[in-house]
């Protein structure tokens, strides 16, 4: 395999893209990510309308007399409505067309006019109810994400140093422990021994208002949120402690820690700059899929523990049947989720060369 | 398979987990004669009834037995036991009808009381984790319930790993076009969070299910959740196996292809795939109960642990005031923890690092 | 530079304990090299000839219990704090590794290790000296467009090129021992004979001692003034590279000179004679010579003890050691030597 470094490195024949690609790597990444995403994320929606057309009929009447209701202006608070009605409006709502004409009716709808449409049950706008609720989850998920990282990279890296000591087998079974333990009757303990001691509130979210007093609101709210981001700490902690202690030794093991020492090269160096730098590479793949489990586990954590997330609307709306608030909140969703997965390529492109360099 | 036995001895942890797995799915086979009582059998004046077995009594001497108790508050339900009546605790005592498997037909349970013997219709039942607000025994519950419970990790796990080889295989060894569409179609499972996905398919579907519907609903969904996972893992592999020397070494010694899929590629396969399973039964579980915890799930009269959590440990008063109906949670945790333990010890017997260090 | 010995090993042992099983990995072998001077160890994995390299340089790890006697430059390796022997490393002895390719850290850019490693001797450094001394010692192992390389990073370049750089990084600090730990093990045949002669250029050029570890019998003579032949963590034979090469004492060396193919010789033509047997379990070691198992001389004799290691009559030089040692200058361990194959 001849080396890449011994072709000219600014190609003077290729024009364009080529070119482009290696005096910006960075930006031309960034772009290549987003559009991927930003197909994936038509795609999704695709799909999802796809699968709502293989419901069984009710769903869609369901959903037909949601839009009718919308349109008409809620002043018929009636459900009564005929057939011919239904059908009509169905035919003016492109209902019955195939799913997909469906589907660029509502992109439609959301990119040029706006409009997400409106719950059926409570009548609020869409964009209005998710959006609040969209912050709570993201306020709650990147604390707790903060959180579980800063504290298992501390102990992980602490506790990787004492590897084959006595207190090692305690630090994995611990993990594993955490790890297996189930997320959903941990919050129940939770909630139980807050109601217990009263130590902590049961519910998660203060009652007073934000605009009122900011300051008080903002501490009420960190009150609040204690248990369940102990809660969320617990659950997810396990998980990350054993991956990076896993790494930290895997790497530890490679050869050119073996040749660093040879050099002459400090072990705290060694500890610090190399083995350490090399464990980011994993971990931030593995943050974003630690990411879109804390805003699964959420879903629970918000029902437990009263909050008004996404997650939990997601879960009225499904009792509800309210479909078109289902459907919002899986865009939604996967929307964040693309957005964590392309910030953390970013994070792995900027901490590895070797992602950054790979078309090289 | 000698050395899963000398691996077991050696770490006391998973030795206890593959015993406890055991005891419990034993009693899952044989529920109906363990348990004392029917999962529907209600006991009128006996609802929210704490655990009741003792060793000791003046009246009876050493031999399990329980005190008559009786109701003193109806709001609070606080029980107070009758003064010298105590109800001996029996093996192979008589009980209510019940069908083990559902065909042969038996009248006597492991142990009970007088209850069901013709000379004393008025012996106190005997509840070992007490009963719930409409006075059914909690244990006898748990027992049915693990029928459910514990076989929807198993089936689950089965479909979802068939699922898996056939794409999954379909896509490493095809390669090509059918390996992205069936990639892609992967990703886009992961990439949505999981319960949100559940969610949106359960939501997709008529809620209006009866218990046998509802159980193959929360199967065919949660196996369409799980599979992508394993299927990239069985890709992966299958690629790997393509393109690996051994392969072709052992066709350049012209091995036939019956040997080289049975001595080379299903043994490799086999551990991770084992270990995949264990792993992975627990997320099933713990999948049908968030769902049943939902009311998504299984409903009354078939019984669930997560159905049984559903009922009486959302009320976080109930669950403080009467924490015995906490007891199939506490199952759920030790089948969680069991399973995982069991799968860790797994995955070290296939880490060649581990069996090195190990050998003596 | 005046002649002076480097190393100075005698009556090594590793032993590795896990649990309640050791492993010795080295009984009691021993050698010397002066300035200038190529060693040769020659062994099948499980010898123990990289175990033998790393103690010398004080990097086995905790499990590791050495005993014997590793001076270099006069200094005892083993009664060393670490920080004392951390500053020996690089700067008096240095160390080159099998596996290039896995030997440099894959997110520091090579440049940046060259930076570090200078700057283990003379922290004082600006990151413009450093480039220059980086430049300087590239173009010393024929690595052209030096400022260029720099900036790389080490999944750009292929295994030969990292080689090289390795040994630059090796000899940054201006060291007078290099060991070489099967360097072109994983690398191509051409390539291989490339890294060959720029190890004896540099040994010539910079007065260079050399250690140099493989398995494979023939190259080691095209660079080793002595050759020491290991087995089982013994030495079986040492002396001078023409006379273990022409005229080995040794069984086991013998087999290896068998072993290695005839010159012009056709797979399809001669089977390729291999050593029968396998190297023996190095937690389980019998008493006596361990090539008995594989041996075609084997007697009861053997069986009895290690035999130890005798003076080959044809060497003049006297042997200032304990029986059990040689010092690589004409010595065999085995009692049937004298027997005709």
């Amino acid at each position: 395999m001849s080396s890449p470094a011994s072709r000219p490195v600014l190609g003077r024949s290729s024009f364009g893209l080529a070119q482009l690609r290696q005096r910006h790597p960075l930006v031309t990444f960034l772009t290549g990510r987003v559009l991927t995403m930003a197909i994936m994320l038509f795609l999704l929606g695709l799909g999802v309308f796809g699968l709502m057309s293989l419901s069984p009929g009710d769903i869609v009447d369901n959903y037909a007399r949601s839009l009718i209701l919308q349109t008409r202006g809620f002043q018929s608070n009636t459900n009564t409505l005929t057939d011919a009605q239904i059908q009509e409006a169905k035919h003016r709502l492109w209902l019955d067309r195939p799913f997909y004409a469906q589907y660029f009716h509502w992109l439609h709808q959301v990119f040029v006019e706006h409009d997400l449409g409106r719950s059926l049950i409570s009548r609020a706008p869409v964009l209005y109810l998710v959006g609040t609720r969209m912050l709570n989850s993201i306020i709650l998920n990147l604390l707790s994400l903060v959180f579980i990282t800063i504290i298992s990279f501390a102990l992980g890296l602490y506790f990787s140093s004492k590897a084959g000591t006595r207190i090692d087998p305690v630090v994995a079974f611990v993990s594993l422990f955490l790890n297996a333990f189930p997320g959903i009757l941990l919050l129940i303990l939770l909630q139980m021994f807050a109601l217990a001691t009263g130590i902590f509130p049961v519910t998660a979210y203060p009652t007073d208002n934000f605009d009122g007093r900011p300051l008080g609101f903002t501490f009420s709210y960190l009150y609040h949120i204690i248990l369940p981001l102990i809660g969320a700490f617990l659950g997810g902690i396990g998980g990350e402690l054993r991956l990076i202690r896993a790494t930290m030794l895997d790497q530890l093991g490679q050869p050119y820690i073996m040749a660093l020492r040879s050099r002459g090269i400090s072990e705290r160096r060694i500890y610090f700059n190399h083995a350490f730098r090399n464990t980011m590479n994993p971990f931030i793949t593995s943050s974003s899929n630690l990411l879109a489990d804390l805003f699964s586990g959420s879903l629970i954590l918000e029902i437990v523990f009263s909050y008004p997330g996404i997650g939990r609307l997601m879960y009225e709306a499904v009792i509800q049947k309210d479909i078109n608030l289902v459907m919002t909140n899986i865009m939604f969703i996967s929307f964040l989720i693309l957005v964590g997965m392309l910030i953390s390529d970013v994070a792995l492109a900027l901490v590895d060369p070797r992602i950054r360099y790979s078309n090289q | 398979m000698k050395g899963f036995c000398r691996a077991l001895r050696r770490r006391p942890i998973a030795l206890i987990s593959f015993i406890v797995l055991a005891v419990l799915y034993f009693g899952m086979l044989f529920c109906e004669f363990l348990a004392p009582y029917g999962p529907n059998e209600q006991f009128a004046n006996h609802s929210y009834q704490p655990p009741g077995l003792q060793l000791y009594s003046r009246t009876l001497g050493f031999r399990p037995q329980v005190q008559t108790l009786v109701l003193l508050n109806d709001i609070t339900r606080e029980y107070a036991g009758l003064e010298g009546h105590y109800n001996p605790v029996k093996l192979f005592a008589v009980g209510p009808e019940a069908k083990l498997w559902g065909l042969i037909p038996i009248r006597h349970h492991f142990f009970g009381t007088d209850r069901y013997a013709n000379p004393q219709p008025d012996a106190e039942p005997i509840f070992l984790f007490g009963t719930d607000n409409l006075g059914r025994d909690i244990f006898s519950r748990i027992l049915y319930g693990s029928r459910i419970s514990l076989t929807i990790g198993f089936v689950g796990v089965t479909i979802s790993l068939l699922i898996a080889l056939l794409l999954g295989g379909l896509a490493g060894y095809l390669g090509g076009i059918w390996d992205w569409i069936i990639m892609r179609l992967a990703e886009y499972i992961i990439l949505v969070p999981g319960l949100y996905l559940i969610l949106f398919l359960r939501s997709i579907l008529s809620t209006n299910l009866n218990s046998g519907q509802s159980y193959a609903i929360i199967t065919v969904i949660l196996s369409t959740v799980g599979w992508p996972g394993t299927a990239r893992m069985i890709r992966g592999m299958v690629h790997a196996i393509k393109r690996n020397d051994f392969v072709a070494n052992a066709e350049l010694e012209s091995m036939p292809a019956r040997a080289i899929l049975f001595r080379h590629i299903i043994p490799q396969m086999a551990s991770i795939l084992i270990i995949s399973v264990t792993l992975g039964i627990p997320g099933f579980i713990l999948g049908e109960t968030v769902l049943s915890y939902l009311g998504l799930g299984i409903v009354d009269p078939a019984v669930s642990w997560g159905s049984m959590i559903n009922r009486d440990a959302t009320t976080i008063t109930n669950l403080v005031q009467f924490p015995w109906v906490f007891a199939p949670g506490v199952f759920l945790i030790v089948i969680a923890l069991s399973f995982n333990f069991l799968g860790e010890l797994l995955r070290d017997m296939a880490d060649p690092n581990w069996r090195e260090r190990r050998r003596g | 530079m005046a002649d002076t010995t480097i190393l100075d090993v005698r009556g090594l042992t590793v032993d590795f304990s896990s649990g309640d099983t050791t492993l010795q990995a080295v009984r009691g072998v021993g050698f010397m090299l002066r300035t200038g001077e190529c060693l040769g160890i020659v062994g099948e994995s499980g010898s123990g000839k990289s175990v033998s390299a790393l103690a010398a340089l004080g990097l086995l790890g905790k499990d590791a219990r050495v005993g014997g006697s590793i001076r270099l430059k006069g200094a005892d390796v083993r009664g060393l704090a670490p920080r004392q022997l951390r500053a020996f490393r690089g700067t008096v002895a240095s160390m080159i590794f099998q596996e290039p390719s896995r030997s440099f850290d894959p997110i520091s850019s090579i440049g940046k290790t060259f930076q570090e490693t200078l700057r283990v001797k003379d922290p004082g450094l600006s990151g413009a000296e450093c480039q220059d001394r980086a430049v300087r010692l590239l173009s010393e192992v024929h690595i052209p467009r030096a400022e260029e390389r720099l900036r790389g990073f080490p999944h750009q370049f292929s295994g030969g090129m990292l080689q090289r750089i390795m040994i630059a990084l090796a000899l940054a600090n201006d060291p007078e021992l290099l060991i070489a730990d099967e360097p072109t093990t994983a690398l191509d045949v051409t390539i291989q004979a490339e890294i060959i002669g720029l190890l004896n250029e540099l040994r010539t050029r910079r007065r260079l001692s050399l250690v140099f570890i493989s398995h494979n019998l023939s190259l080691v003579g095209q660079i080793a003034d002595r050759i020491l032949v290991m087995y089982a963590g013994l030495a079986l034979e040492a002396g001078p590279t023409s006379v273990v090469l022409s005229q080995p004492r040794s069984p086991y060396t013998r087999a290896l000179l068998n072993a290695l193919p005839a010159w012009g010789s056709h797979y399809s033509r001669e089977k390729l004679r291999t050593i029968s047997g396998s190297v023996p379990d190095p937690t389980h070691h019998e008493p006596g010579c361990p090539f008995v198992p594989r041996c075609p001389l084997v007697m009861e004799r053997c069986r009895m003890g290690i035999p130890p290691m005798v003076r080959d009559e044809r060497e003049q030089q006297i042997l200032a050691a304990p029986a059990e040692e040689a010092f690589g200058n004409g010595a065999y361990r085995c009692i049937q030597s004298g027997v005709k194959t």
